[in-house]
């Protein structure tokens, strides 16, 4: 059933790719609502929710942009999120495939942000003991766009992206951004292009509270690798952090401080519970979970 | 006042290694570390709610597959990987079940950081037989397990993981030998799949 929070519903999500819609009507679901897509007679993609009685709601509005259709079941405040490297023509637009957790999408995020596991979920590729020092890194909420950044998070990572294939090792330095609650990104030195940032994309949409899907979208100046290598490399991390995200507990997110234990390198994990606690957003939490249900836990 | 609980086989949780599990509904990490010493706490490490089971251990610790905090025996953690300086507060902590080995069987006591006063089971010597697993109520399997008669010739100790499931550990008396183990670990398969309403054949023995 469709969510009640108005703060999930007022927002912008993932819902297909833009490849994969045509004229055959293809069905998913969004915050609890099944919706039907299908690439109308004047190219345009259609959005509509599918009624109790199969029959189907008015055109939602739409948007087709990085790859990927988005859509909204309420009435954002805010546009979708603006990635100015998408508009770079010397850019490689990879467009990884979906992933699909058995988690709160809100921990997603929470771990697309962590760099203090790279040593040990993602062992001697984003990370290695004894390089496991997560050094202080400065977090904002930019109240003007509403979005948390967290910036010079540095990390030793001996082969960070698909291109290194020498494993020395480098210090990485990256820039996290979270612009609306199912959607984060990063920025870092691109390997081969040292004057140059990767961006990369994580649109996540979320099925149920403790279910979600996600694509990975990325604008990366890298050159050198092929599309499957990169695809490959996106895979092994994805399937990596899928292990820990279906066995965290409870499977929505805690947003009551005193719930779970963070430390110094956790800064942009506090600050993205705090956002969203501000936010006021229930969907995804444990403790709206308890609300939305209508009853004590 | 609650009883002690079988939750696996000695024999099958080895030195270094861990097993996770669940008495109604309550998630139990066992591990054993690299002395023999076994341990049972609450599977989920307090950090960002990780289970406890899918960690490593090294020497007399565990720690989390997450972000690789360290725990000691006592359940306090020691060291975070992120902060190698950091003195970690002595709140950073994991409760832990009492737990006993007795008659080839671990033994846990599902009251979290309570204390180990009850008699321990008694310890007999025991030849390890198997696990197995039932998708019924435990009711139903200790139901199941009186009409068969196992209880005269073995050990079946039964374990509520779950509302519709539930762990049988067998282990036979003194040496027993192979053939024994062997129809002993039959009979409990055919007692399942009388259980769980399959109907295919049994499998000839």
């Amino acid at each position: 059933m469709k969510t009640t929070d108005p703060v999930a519903l007022d927002d912008w999500y993932v819902v297909d790719s833009i490849a994969d819609v045509g004229a055959e009507p293809r069905r998913t679901r969004l915050l609890g609502q099944d919706i039907e897509l299908v690439r109308g007679p004047d190219g345009r993609v259609l959005v509509r929710e599918v009624l109790f009685s199969d029959g189907l709601g008015p055109t939602l509005p739409a948007i087709e942009r990085y790859g990927c259709v988005f859509t909204t079941l309420g009435a954002p405040k805010h546009d979708l999120v603006r990635i100015e490297e998408a508009e770079e023509a010397d850019r490689r637009e990879v467009i990884c495939g979906w992933f699909t957790i058995r988690a709160s999408g809100l921990r997603i995020v929470e771990n697309f942000l962590d760099m203090a596991h790279f040593p040990f979920v993602h062992t001697d590729i984003l990370g290695s003991e004894p390089h496991t020092e997560v050094v202080p890194y400065r977090t904002e909420i930019l109240r003007d766009v509403d979005e948390v950044w967290a910036y010079n998070c540095k990390f030793f990572q001996p082969r960070a992206a698909a291109t290194e294939k020498d494993t020395s090792g480098v210090m990485m330095d990256i820039d996290y951004r979270v612009p609306s609650p199912f959607i984060v990104m990063l920025y870092r030195v691109a390997p081969s292009a040292p004057t140059r940032r990767d961006a990369i994309a994580l649109f996540i949409q979320p099925i149920e509270d403790d279910l979600c899907r996600a694509i990975p979208v990325e604008y990366l100046v890298d050159e050198v690798s092929t599309m499957t290598g990169m695809l490959h490399f996106e895979q092994v991390i994805f399937l990596q952090d899928r292990l820990i995200l279906e066995n965290q507990r409870p499977r929505t997110l805690p947003l009551e401080p005193r719930a779970e234990i963070p430390t110094r390198a956790d800064a942009s994990s506090v600050a993205y519970r705090r956002w969203l606690k501000e936010r006021g957003i229930l969907y995804g939490t444990t403790e709206g979970a308890r609300i939305l249900a209508g009853g004590a836990a | 006042m609650s009883a002690w609980i079988a939750v696996a086989l000695s024999a099958d949780v080895e030195a270094g290694t861990t097993l996770g599990t669940a008495v109604d509904g309550a998630e139990i990490v066992v591990w054993r570390d690299a002395a023999g010493r076994i341990h049972a706490w609450e599977d989920r490490c307090p950090h960002r709610g990780m289970r406890m089971s899918f960690g490593f251990v090294r020497g007399d610790r565990i720690a989390c597959l997450y972000h690789g905090w360290q725990y000691d025996g006592d359940g306090r953690c020691r060291a975070i990987p992120a902060h190698p300086d950091l003195e970690v507060p002595a709140t950073i902590r994991i409760p832990r079940y009492p737990v006993a080995e007795a008659s080839g069987l671990i033994w846990v006591r599902p009251v979290p950081d309570g204390t180990a006063d009850v008699q321990a089971p008694p310890d007999e010597p025991a030849t390890p037989v198997r696990s197995i697993h039932v998708d019924v109520p435990a009711a139903d399997v200790a139901a199941a397990l009186a009409a068969d008669g196992l209880a005269s010739l073995a050990t079946a100790a039964v374990q509520p993981i779950g509302p519709a499931r539930t762990a049988i550990h067998a282990v036979l008396p003194g040496a027993a030998e192979p053939a024994a183990r062997a129809a002993l670990a039959r009979r409990l398969e055919a007692l399942r799949r009388r259980l769980e309403g399959a109907e295919i054949a049994e499998v000839p023995a």
